[in-house]
């Protein structure tokens, strides 16, 4: 009996101060950040904006947001750490700041331009115990990034709701952006042989009249917030921007693109296709100080638009095997010059470096450390193995001529 | 009194008289016939009248009486030498008859008792509808009539040195395992206690742990799910004024089964019984995992739920914890009421208590919508398993209590002790988690087909295993 009520203390004592009662606390207390810009000025300062949801707004019915409140509130920081700039914040508000469902980290150019605030804004997420990893870590490629929150977002009610969906969404209608989240970037970072991208947002003016944002707490918006190419990074040093082109290309070669829409020239006529869940095949090797990198992609093509005068019904499968060798040629040709155009940047986006590493590892410690050199002057070969699809489609063009 | 002498007529009119002190219920009549007086005793409004007057009266009174009590009684009778027994013979209901220095008693007992009608907390959409009464030769008859085999044992004991109530021990010859029976009555002659009055009673005084919220003795009113039981080697208990049948020994997953299980389609009955072990969980887990979770790890609940919590607590005064418990002991308040008050009124209580109780109170702010949806969830998931209902009550409570104060830490440490607890109890000795033997896996959670259910429960079972097949 004794042995019992012994144990019984014991699991409670443990209990007790394991669990860090402590930390309790009551979720009314919590004001929930959504979004938060992180961006640094000439002198250094670290300056810290959030939106945070404005929980008063929701309707008790659950039906969404009353009309005269503000579903979200901005609140801003400056400090000369990050540490300090939310500090700063933090004051101002008579909530507890809750990050843990924070969807968007947006970065300014010129914090992830200078390396040293870079890295000190990394140190500080990482040791943070309540920042979430899990956020979208995207780089704006604007000045003034309050107007951010300027934006129209759609049927969203928050901006960080809205960049986070549309991420998620672009990835599945296109392979025009890239969707890293905060660990995802470190994770690149420390891998050997690889350098690490971040997503890419920008916004730009309104043309015409103001847009109604329903949802957002802008009732007439001026921006539009797009979302497309990506932020190329040498270790943890900015380097430059890429575009929507080139970024399908990206996503071809790590096998996360889904699908890659692209528009072709034949018989002075548009050909628009689409490859569907291409997968890619890498086969870096070195000979003679020099590294070749194989590239082989297969996977399904659809065409989406193919009208051309002259196809009838008798040879319109002809061109059809036509159109599919022109595609393969086409896309080999493009994924070359932009794999160049990343490699000539002097970053190893792709991760050849690690693909090297793993088939070779005894001659990738030899040339790690130059492993730069190597690289940029890399020859390329993609080869593109594709396959029309045709399931459920019509066999002959729109007008049939008589 | 002198067991050897035996008094005349008057002194044993007297006699009675002095035993039964007087009762205006006893009845004791000295009836004049042709060979001297015959003494009556009984009890009003336990015997037959018409028998009384047809076959004891009236031969009595007839010209052709000649001192012969069992040739002229019509109705069966039997000689009883100890006056002790008489009395407690007619105490039971028969007709004493006393004559000549011989005590005699006839059996032409009858009562006004319930008819047999379907058990309200026992409903099965299918099977037999039929369930006990308060009366225990109705309710041994109903068994018998289930289980038409020489080899079930009903044997009779008296619990209760004022009561005399008649206990019934039922089970299965060569089925019944011996070592529980052996128990059951070692335990039944520890007993010594003044009355007893329902199954309840001796489920208590023969559970080993009775501090325990969980029974270990199975309870029913159905004829079929004991007949099923007492089939598995289990031993049953009947009570005379009860129509609460005892069942044991009980393993755990048996508060998951019905007995309609066994009347469905096995996919339906296992969907059915993981239904009912999700209901469980959710009935004592979910209120203490959502103030574990909503208190120390915000960041675990999706951002809307959060969102959605939060602007429904914006204007509440107290803290998650109190809210939850009040909710709680509000929601039993109104179980407690709607269950002893009339059935016309109970739905009333019910209606005004979730709907207008939980309604206005979420409306003036004093508790947030998703604590009452919460709180009510645990509740109709409770419904599910009412034979956990006392185990799921007090856990319930222990885990909001230390959710409350350590988080997911103090609900996992609830959930080890609760597990090893569970592990620990014995039902007259087996244990009650011993399920997981292979054959028992085919009939516990999962029900499978009943033509792949050969074995007996192997944990009760010891001999004559096989149920389907030679």
């Amino acid at each position: 009996m004794k042995k019992k009520v012994a144990l019984i203390l014991l699991v409670i004592c443990v209990s007790f101060t394991l669990s860090g009662c402590w930390s309790s606390e009551e979720p009314k207390n919590l004001a929930i950040i959504n979004s938060i810009i992180y961006d640094c000025d000439e002198e250094g300062n670290y300056l810290v904006t959030a939106q945070i949801i404005n929980t008063s707004s929701i309707s008790s019915s659950g039906m969404g947001t009353t009309t005269d409140k503000n579903p979200s509130l901005i609140i801003k920081g400056k400090g000369a750490s990050v540490a300090a700039a939310v500090d700063n914040m933090t004051a101002r508000l008579e909530k507890n700041l809750f990050a843990a469902h924070n969807k968007v980290r947006f970065l300014s150019q010129r914090l992830v331009s200078d390396e040293y605030c870079f890295t000190k804004f990394l140190d500080f997420i990482f040791r943070d115990s309540i920042a979430d990893e899990t956020s979208l870590l995207v780089v704006v490629k604007n000045e003034d990034l309050d107007k951010i929150y300027k934006s129209a977002i759609g049927l969203a009610t928050l901006t960080g709701n809205f960049v986070d969906t549309l991420h998620q969404k672009k990835q599945e209608h296109s392979s025009s952006s890239v969707f890293y989240r905060t660990f995802e970037f470190v994770r690149e970072y420390y891998e050997d042989g690889i350098d690490p991208v971040m997503g890419q947002v920008y916004f730009h003016p309104l043309e015409g009249t103001p847009t109604l944002n329903p949802g957002g707490d802008m009732k007439e918006a001026k921006y539009e917030l797009t979302s497309e190419g990506m932020a190329v990074f040498k270790d943890l040093r900015f380097v430059d921007f890429m575009d929507a082109s080139d970024t399908e290309i990206y996503n071809v070669v790590f096998n996360n693109a889904k699908i890659v829409k692209f528009d072709m020239f034949l018989d002075s006529d548009t050909v628009s296709m689409v490859l569907v869940k291409p997968s890619a095949d890498i086969k870096v090797s070195k000979k003679d100080d020099q590294v070749y990198v194989d590239i082989k992609v297969t996977g399904k093509i659809i065409v989406s638009n193919f009208f051309i005068y002259d196809i009838n019904d008798e040879n319109s499968d002809a061109r059809l095997k036509e159109v599919e060798a022109k595609a393969s040629e086409h896309l080999a040709k493009r994924s070359v010059e932009s794999i160049k155009r990343g490699l000539a940047l002097g970053c190893d986006i792709y991760g050849f470096g690690q693909k090297f590493h793993a088939s070779n590892p005894k001659v990738w410690r030899e040339i790690s450390k130059d492993w730069e050199n190597y690289y940029k002057n890399a020859i390329v070969n993609v080869e593109y193995k594709l396959n029309l699809s045709r399931e459920g489609e019509i066999n002959r063009p729109f007008a049939k001529e008589d | 009194m002198d067991q050897q002498k035996i008094p005349d007529s008057e002194l044993m009119f007297n006699q009675l008289k002095l035993d039964f002190k007087n009762s205006f219920d006893m009845k004791i009549e000295r009836v004049p016939t042709n060979s001297g007086e015959v003494v009556l005793a009984y009890v009003d409004g336990m015997i037959n009248r018409d028998l009384f007057n047809r076959d004891v009266i009236t031969p009595l009174k007839s010209d052709s009486f000649a001192g012969d009590i069992p040739k002229s009684i019509l109705t069966s009778i039997d000689k009883v030498d100890d006056h002790q027994k008489f009395i407690i013979e007619i105490l039971n209901g028969s007709l004493g008859i006393y004559y000549n220095g011989e005590r005699f008693i006839s059996d032409i007992r009858k009562w006004e008792k319930r008819s047999v009608e379907t058990p309200g907390s026992e409903n099965a959409t299918r099977g037999p509808k039929e369930g006990f009464t308060e009366d225990l030769l109705t309710n041994t008859a109903l068994l018998r009539r289930k289980i038409r085999n020489e080899n079930l044992v009903l044997e009779s004991r008296v619990l209760g040195r004022q009561s005399r109530t008649k206990v019934v021990i039922g089970y299965v010859d060569g089925i019944a395992n011996k070592e529980v029976l052996a128990l059951l009555r070692e335990r039944l002659d520890q007993i010594d206690i003044d009355s007893v009055l329902e199954t309840g009673t001796i489920e208590q005084l023969i559970d080993n742990k009775p501090l325990i919220p969980l029974s270990t003795i199975g309870m029913s009113q159905k004829p079929d799910v004991i007949a099923s039981k007492i089939m598995e080697g289990r031993v049953c208990l009947f009570c005379d004024g009860s129509p609460h049948a005892l069942y044991l020994p009980e393993l755990f997953i048996e508060n998951l089964q019905r007995s309609e299980d066994y009347y469905h389609r096995a996919p339906i009955a296992t969907f059915l019984r993981i239904i009912r072990f999700i209901g469980f969980l959710i009935s004592v887990i979910l209120p203490g995992f959502y103030v574990g979770m909503a208190t120390f790890n915000p960041e675990m609940l999706p951002p809307s739920f959060l969102v959605t919590i939060i602007s429904s607590m914006e204007q509440t005064p107290f803290p998650e914890a109190i809210e939850i418990l009040f909710l709680v002991l509000m929601m039993e308040l109104l179980k407690e009421s709607g269950t002893r008050l009339p059935k016309a009124l109970g739905s009333a209580v019910s209606i005004v208590g979730a709907l207008i109780i939980g309604e206005a109170a979420v409306n003036a702010g004093i508790v947030s919508a998703p604590s009452v949806i919460i709180v009510a969830l645990s509740a109709v998931a409770g419904f599910i398993v009412p034979n956990l209902n006392e185990f799921t009550t007090i856990y319930k409570l222990i885990f909001i209590i230390f959710a409350s104060l350590m988080g997911i830490i103090g609900l996992a440490a609830v959930l080890v002790i609760m597990i090893t607890q569970l592990s620990a109890m014995r039902s007259f000795d087996i244990p009650i988690m011993s399920f997981f033997h292979k054959n028992e896996l085919k009939d516990s959670l999962l029900r499978f087909p009943t033509r792949h259910l050969r074995f007996r429960p192997a944990s009760i079972q010891r001999e004559n295993f096989k149920r389907i097949g030679k």
